[in-house]
């Protein structure tokens, strides 16, 4: 009897301390800046500031330097860039590694990975030299073909365009490994009776493969689209969200107001949008998936 | 209580994660000197002095690159002349520093410093705040008070009290580099003393010296590119905020004749657009690598950031430095920076703090600190010391800039408004109109001042 019951609580107790730390490290510190975002907390008045309602969100969404709807978006072109360059190139990738032999593949595949365990931090550095306009590759490469060298990182269009280069370069790794485990699960006599038939490598992938690793689809446009959406290392080192908040997306909005302006309860108020919006693509991946498991069962 | 003792390590949690971000150092160990009770009859309660300073003031003697600190100094000398006392050191980065002053508001009195450096911006906000104590009753009795350069009197004083003590200053030199002005067929020993002089120089640069931007400045999202820019301001004439305190005037005539000297340059293209994403730092570095011809303004005389191994003959001899050049119908004029040290408003040991400044700031520790690192004495017996700075070859250039030398406002928000400050600049560099660039700017300070 007493071994019944301690079998019944021993998942219970397995997941007490994973839990504690959840409700610790995550639950908690999110409580506190849900919290924070309805006070007028600044680092010089944490314990007693008062109460603001949504005097927060009020100031963030009425600001003008610079707009809400303008960071808004900056954030969706850097986040909508991100995903589709990553989900592009990740999946181009783990398909062309498809065709090669296990050993080749697993080879190439940890040196496509590279970028994708290095810091932020690193990436954006090698990337504003990449960009600088002087000594960086890209203008070097501009000049083999007689162009004029061209400011990267403080024109909006390129700004924009060269961090979504550099984060899809941060970012697709991920998006490779989920595809390249999608792609081994692949039956590959479904591969076979296509090719038996005569179907060419191009029809197999748009007919037979990508239809079954439809749901790794999913999975992987979910964490491209939060990779781009919760950036802050990488624009920060770049462009620091400037000029003229010309790359400020909402981490970076979330991190200027907080620590520059010493302002926790705007900061906060900013993180509670972010994770709003995080959350609602959570539960529309989540709704999304629950569909495709109907079809698949 | 404790939701109070949670939320602040909440938010402490969160500062170490953005100084990681920033990429700041983490702090170093604390360096205590706990002095031994000496058996003296005097037997007075042991005290201990909480100091926090900046991490360069109190590096390990031993390591490469370590200076004189005249905390240690003091430190070192207290320890027989008052043996009742600990004096404990603890410096860290800029941004920490900061932060963690901000953050003591909220401890108990345990957890907050008897003295503390703060750099002179943050005199406004800390005083205000509640943070630093009135010194009147000491200023009133202090007879070196009357040994501080005129210039830097009233800078510390907020709403017409002493709040601080200046230790040390940095001022804003024009900088040039000597081989590209060779190199362009300019006479390298002498700088360009006017706006046009400078236009000029760049177009002798531009024309004969290829690979080389003629001038440099900073303009990214940096308090360096404000900082950098105030000499340029305030020698037409035009201030940052009027003398309320309450509204910004920057966007007056004057104000954009200096920002339209930027654009300018800018736009002949003998400043890249580049600069919109530059800090002082890489300006400085790429002066010296004679990327940059020139640079309008720099902290000292660029020395602190020469390449290792660069002795002062062949700094002298690559980079030349001076006033900042001036405009038509302008005033000769320079920004300073620097720090201060304050006494905290609750520290139980406010008298003793006193004498520890008093000894800090004093002549005997402090210039061979200033000539270490390069910076500027504030006391007028530190300047008259030509001789110990002779090691710097424009000290003299130093000393007649502090007499010409401004401040950014004292204000409690001073760290909000030098945002849409340095924004104005970089949407006029992009192309908007000056005067709409700065109107909106002037809007934007005066609701971020008007906000409680």
């Amino acid at each position: 009897m007493r071994r019944k019951s301690f079998g019944r609580a021993a998942p219970w107790l397995l997941l007490a301390l994973p839990l504690m730390l959840l409700l610790i490290f995550i639950v908690l510190p999110y409580a506190m800046t849900f919290y924070y975002s309805t006070t007028a907390a600044t680092f010089g008045r944490l314990t007693d500031s008062p109460q603001v309602g949504l005097g927060n969100f009020k100031t963030i969404l009425s600001s003008g330097a610079p707009s809400f709807p303008g960071v808004l978006l900056v954030t969706t072109i850097f986040t909508g860039g991100t995903l589709v360059g990553s989900l592009g190139l990740g999946t181009a990738l783990a398909l062309s590694l498809h065709t090669l032999s296990a050993s080749v593949r697993s080879i190439l595949l940890a040196i496509y990975l590279i970028p994708w365990v290095i810091a932020a931090v690193v990436i954006g550095y090698t990337w504003r030299l990449m960009y600088d306009p002087q000594i960086g590759l890209a203008n070097t490469l501009l000049d083999f073909v007689g162009i004029e060298p061209i400011s990267w990182l403080t024109n909006r269009a390129t700004a924009i365009a060269a961090l979504v280069v550099a984060n899809i370069w941060a970012s697709y790794g991920i998006v490779l490994l989920i595809m390249s485990g999608a792609l081994a699960n692949v039956p590959p006599n479904l591969i076979l009776s296509g090719q038996v038939d005569g179907a060419s490598y191009a029809r197999i992938v748009r007919r037979i493969i990508l239809p079954s690793i439809r749901p790794a689809f999913l999975l992987a446009g979910l964490v491209a689209t939060v990779s781009g959406l919760n950036v802050f290392d990488l624009i920060y080192v770049t462009t620091g969200g400037g000029p003229v908040y010309q790359t400020e997306t909402m981490a970076l909005e979330m991190f200027r107001i907080t620590t520059r302006r010493s302002n926790i309860g705007e900061g906060a108020a900013v993180t509670v949008i972010l994770f709003s919006l995080s959350l609602l693509l959570a539960i529309a991946y989540v709704i999304i998936w629950r569909r495709e498991q109907r079809k698949w069962t | 209580m404790k939701i109070k003792g949670f939320q602040l390590a909440f938010v402490a949690t969160l500062v170490l994660v953005g100084n990681a971000c920033t990429g700041t150092q983490s702090t170093p160990p604390a360096t205590t000197a706990s002095t031994q009770p000496s058996g003296s009859p005097a037997a007075a309660a042991p005290v201990t002095l909480k100091v926090w300073t900046r991490n360069y003031t109190v590096q390990d003697p031993t390591a490469a690159g370590s200076g004189p600190s005249p905390f240690f100094a003091v430190r070192d000398k207290w320890k027989t002349t008052h043996p009742n006392v600990s004096i404990d050191l603890s410096g860290v980065p800029y941004d920490p520093q900061y932060q963690r002053l901000l953050l003591s508001q909220n401890g108990s009195i345990a957890d907050k410093p008897d003295v503390f450096l703060m750099d002179n911006i943050w005199l406004g906000q800390f005083s205000e705040n509640g943070l630093a104590a009135n010194l009147d009753p000491y200023y009133a009795k202090w007879n070196a008070a009357s040994d501080i350069s005129d210039a830097y009197v009233a800078s510390s004083k907020w709403n017409g009290s002493q709040y601080g003590v200046w230790a040390y200053s940095d001022i804003r030199l024009f900088v040039w580099n000597k081989d590209v002005f060779r190199s362009a067929g300019l006479d390298p020993e002498k700088a360009p003393t006017t706006w046009q002089e400078v236009m000029d120089d760049a177009a002798a640069i531009k024309a004969k010296v290829r690979g080389v931007t003629p001038v440099g400045f900073p303009a990214g999202s940096f308090e360096a590119t404000v900082d950098r820019f105030y000499s340029y301001l305030f020698m037409t004439g035009s201030k940052i905020l009027d003398s309320t305190n309450k509204h910004a005037v920057f966007n007056d005539a004057g104000g954009q004749k200096a920002v339209q000297f930027l654009v300018d340059l800018v736009k002949k293209g003998y400043a890249s657009q580049d600069v919109l994403g530059l800090d002082a730092d890489p300006v400085v570095s790429s002066l010296y690598a004679g990327k940059f011809g020139m640079m309008l303004a720099t902290v000292g005389d660029a020395s602190a950031a020469r390449p290792a191994g660069m002795t002062s003959d062949q700094f002298k001899a690559k980079i030349g430095a001076a006033l900042p050049p001036i405009c038509d119908g302008c005033t000769q004029a320079t920004t300073a920076g620097g720090w201060m040290l304050g006494i905290g408003k609750d520290s139980p040991n406010k008298d003793l703090a006193w004498e520890f400044i008093q000894d800090v700031t004093d002549g005997a520790n402090m210039v061979p600190f200033d000539v270490f690192f390069v910076r500027v004495p504030v006391r007028k017996s530190g300047l008259a010391q030509a001789d110990a700075f002779k090691a710097d070859p424009y000290f003299a250039e130093s000393a007649k800039a502090i007499k010409v030398a401004q401040f950014p406002p004292f204000v409690a928000k001073y760290a909000q408004i030098e945002e849409p400050i340095w924004t104005a600049i970089q949407s006029a560099i992009q192309g908007t109109p000056v005067k709409e660039a700065l109107d909106r700017a002037a809007k934007d300070v005066d609701a971020i001042l008007a906000a409680r």
